[in-house]
């Protein structure tokens, strides 16, 4: 007898048992409610005060997961689809929350892993750009080592340094001395103010343009 | 027949004496003159000679007047291992003027007549920096004091500095008259003219007897400027210029010293062959006196011009700085931004 008919066998002798009569209390829902609590608080006391407050702490779902439309088409056919749809206990939803928690945790340190190590990235790209690009290196960088000074030039009316001036050595000569007539050859003193100026040549205008004695 | 050969030969002793007698001209060919050929002219000669000296100034009113006055010049060649000619410039005496006045007069002239004679009017500093630095055009043949004479015109290649017209003695190449004239308007500025002239041996005898050759006082030169400070009683005080006027080269080195305060002042003389730049640098010397504006990164340069000189000074560190150069000198103005540039370090 192979496996299959063994199989063929047990299946037609059950088939010919009476079908046993199941309790009513079983069919009810505060009996599998009563298994759940039960379940809960043998956990309960194998688990710290804080975890197990937390987890029998009720949370009402987040209106946007019941909200979420569901596309039957998207999910695998399974025998569960026959069975009878059983709203999940309370008690379920902190556990859940608690995984999403986790989850969002987990992938908010891996992304903020992965930004740190780009921007790392990145840093050490412009570093080694910077480094190697010939522009910035100091020997070929234009640096103004000494500020920029603004120079501000003050007249004198009088000489700074007479003795430094032939100009001003003839007037302090001359002091008081008069009119000087010296190209007429009459004159009072040996220096003074000329009455008329000197008689010199004009300056040859055919030299230069525009040079011409006025 | 005899006597005809005792004639012609005569005639031909006489004719050779006669050319043997006739100098040659100094300036020979005026298209040939030179700056070296005025140089030797100016130095390697005897001189004894009167002059007129005439500057166009303004007062501090903006006043503007022709000043004059007489002078009298005596010129030997340099002394036996020296280099530079020997002068005696003084001002004209007996002119009827009062005893007191004329003794003020010769006083201040005294004072000032190294400056006169050096740095007053034209004169080849440096022949090879002048023939580089201007131009001589060849102007005409004239006549000054009865004598032949070329008139030349000299004109700055870079045209930052004045015009001249010199009447140049054909037999000596001594400038008989020097005008100067501002290079933009052609205006005359300064004018000496020779009033009476001796040379050579003439000269000679004249001078040998009264002329008190200029010797310096309270100045001692020296071959670098770096050997001057080091002569200085405190060579760290001072500080050398890092540039030279442009077109200009360093002339002399020298350290003066007052001798009514003891002040040690660098004097450094710079040429283009014909102008001057002087620079002096005196630690210790008094601030001066005037309102200027300042701030933190502002200074201030004291700035004098009349027609024919241009002054600027700044003070920095206790050491007062000084540059003199001529009204249209362009490298007066940088040399002397340059230099306080440096003397504070910054740009």
């Amino acid at each position: 007898m192979t496996r299959d008919d063994l199989v063929s066998r047990h299946a037609e002798l059950l088939g010919k048992l009476e079908k046993p009569e199941i309790p009513a209390e079983l069919s009810s829902r505060s009996f599998l409610d009563g298994i759940y609590e039960r379940a809960a608080r043998d956990m309960a006391e194998d688990l710290d005060s804080e975890v197990a407050e937390s987890l029998s702490t009720r949370f009402e779902a987040p209106a946007e997961l019941e909200r979420q439309p569901v596309d039957p088409e998207r999910f695998e056919p399974s025998p569960l689809r026959e069975l009878e749809s059983v709203e999940a206990p309370g008690l379920m939803w902190p556990r859940l929350r608690a995984d999403l928690r986790s989850w969002t945790a987990a992938r908010r340190r891996h992304r903020t892993q992965r930004r740190v190590a780009s921007s790392l990235a990145a840093a050490a790209l412009v570093f080694l750009a910077v480094w190697t690009f010939d522009g910035f290196r100091e020997e070929d960088t234009v640096v103004d080592p000494e500020p920029r000074i603004s120079i501000v030039r003050h007249r004198m009316t009088s000489p700074i340094a007479p003795g430094f001036s032939s100009g001003s050595i003839v007037r302090e000569i001359t002091g008081t001395a008069g009119t000087f007539a010296g190209t007429a050859g009459t004159f009072a003193g040996s220096a003074g103010v000329l009455a008329a100026p000197p008689s010199a040549p004009d300056f040859p205008a055919n030299r230069v343009g525009g040079r011409r004695a006025r | 027949m005899r006597a005809d050969r005792l004639f012609i030969a005569a005639v031909a002793s006489l004719a050779s004496l006669a050319v043997a007698q006739t100098p040659t001209p100094h300036l020979a060919d005026p298209q040939a003159i030179s700056f070296d050929l005025i140089h030797q002219a100016e130095t390697q000669n005897w001189y004894s000679l009167s002059q007129f000296r005439f500057c166009r100034t303004t007062d501090a009113t903006g006043l503007e007047q022709w000043v004059g006055l007489a002078e009298e010049l005596d010129v030997a060649p340099p002394a036996s291992g020296e280099t530079t000619e020997r002068f005696d410039l003084r001002l004209a005496t007996g002119l009827g003027l009062d005893p007191v006045e004329e003794q003020r007069q010769q006083t201040v002239h005294t004072h000032h007549r190294a400056y006169l004679y050096q740095h007053g009017t034209f004169r080849v500093q440096d022949p090879q920096l002048a023939a580089s630095n201007y131009a001589i055009h060849y102007e005409g043949d004239i006549q000054r004091l009865g004598r032949p004479a070329y008139r030349v015109s000299i004109i700055p290649n870079s045209g930052s500095a004045n015009c001249w017209i010199l009447d140049l003695d054909v037999e000596t190449g001594y400038p008989m008259s020097r005008s100067e004239y501002d290079q933009n308007s052609g205006e005359l500025l300064s004018m000496i003219t020779v009033t009476e002239f001796a040379h050579g041996a003439a000269a000679q005898a004249a001078a040998d007897g009264v002329a008190n050759w200029w010797v310096p006082t309270h100045r001692t030169d020296y071959p670098t400027p770096t050997a001057a400070i080091n002569a200085a009683a405190r060579p760290s005080t001072f500080k050398l210029p890092s540039k030279t006027p442009d077109g200009f080269a360093l002339q002399t080195s020298s350290m003066l010293i007052d001798p009514l305060n003891g002040n040690e002042t660098l004097m450094l003389s710079y040429t283009d062959g014909i102008e001057s730049v002087l620079f002096l640098e005196t630690p210790g010397a008094p601030k001066p006196n005037v309102p200027v504006y300042s701030g933190p990164d502002a200074y201030a340069i004291l700035d004098f011009s009349d027609l024919t000189s241009k002054q600027l000074m700044f003070f920095y560190g206790g050491v007062q700085y000084l540059t003199l150069g001529g009204s249209d000198n362009a490298q007066v103005d940088t040399f002397t931004e340059n230099l306080l540039r440096q003397v504070v370090g910054k740009r």
